[in-house]
């Protein structure tokens, strides 16, 4: 098996918020809390575009870099998870985040941000599988009951993939194959590393610009 | 000899300053069980048996292709 990503076809995505809100369903999550939101690019203006984004389970992720407390781990499928048990709450994986995931609860006695909170492609966390302690710190583990992210399969487009990488990159090559437009996957460059489908090749070191 | 035992004592205390402890990150970070292990619960989907990778990665593979790839539908 490949690793375990998200695709968002923009082409596909109509702004309807069902994943959101199938994840904040699914995983119980608190108020003030969205470990996945719809962003709208050119919002207002003919052509406008929509992307569903959370945690990307980066392949060299910057929060798992940063963490003062080496708190988070990825499985071997790729998935990015993180202990609560260990997070000292101090926001840094915040910061670095290109994507805005990592979460923190807003009612913190003074001011104090608690556990952070983020994506876990609805695989739990380190407690033990489907247990109730699991479901209270991460919520459901969906993988583990041989289940794709909720927010993915309740995408009524179908624009948000989620799987194994090889797959939904194949899926989506089909789609793009047929249409023949919209091979942007935004994100995908930023998470995976810059040799994905719609970035631009890399250049080599000291190579000049065309004139 | 009460001088040589003095010595050694003297020695083993002042090297006993030099040990340090290892300054190795160490998060205790637990990783849990692999997720094909199942949960063990009734909302386990059906067609794959847990504790066997490969049927876990089929699953999940068929789950995919049937729930979010509309062109093997057509």
């Amino acid at each position: 098996m490949a690793r375990m990503k998200f695709v968002c076809d923009a082409e596909r995505c109509i702004e309807c918020n069902s994943c959101v809100t199938a994840c904040k369903n699914e995983h119980e999550i608190p108020w003030g809390v969205n470990r996945r939101r719809v962003v709208t690019l050119n919002d207002g203006v003919p052509g406008e575009k929509s992307i569903s984004v959370a945690c990307m389970h980066c392949s060299d992720a910057p929060c798992m870099a940063v963490c003062p407390v080496n708190c988070f781990y990825r499985t071997d499928e790729g998935v990015v998870l993180h202990n609560k048990d260990t997070c000292i709450g101090c926001g840094y994986c915040s910061y670095a985040c290109p994507f805005g995931a990592p979460q923190f609860p807003s009612q913190g006695t003074f001011g104090v941000r608690g556990k952070m909170d983020k994506c876990t492609f609805c695989a739990g966390g380190p407690e033990e599988h489907g247990s109730e302690a699991e479901f209270e710190k991460y919520g459901r583990n969906r993988l583990a009951e041989g289940k794709l992210p909720a927010c993915a399969e309740m995408c009524s487009t179908k624009a948000l993939l989620a799987g194994d990488g090889d797959v939904v990159a194949d899926i989506f090559r089909t789609r793009v194959v047929q249409r023949g437009k919209g091979a942007e996957v935004w994100g995908w460059g930023t998470a995976y590393g810059s040799q994905q489908a719609g970035q631009p090749p890399q250049k080599p070191a000291g190579a000049k610009e065309p004139s | 000899m009460i001088a040589r035992i003095g010595f050694v004592a003297a020695v083993v205390l002042a090297l006993a300053g030099c040990s340090e402890p290892s300054q190795e990150l160490h998060s205790g970070r637990n990783t849990g069980t692999p997720a094909y292990m199942g949960t063990g619960s009734n909302f386990v989907a059906p067609g794959w048996t847990p504790g066997d990778r490969a049927s876990w990665v089929r699953q999940l593979t068929v789950r995919t292709q049937h729930g979010q790839n509309d062109y093997t539908r057509m």
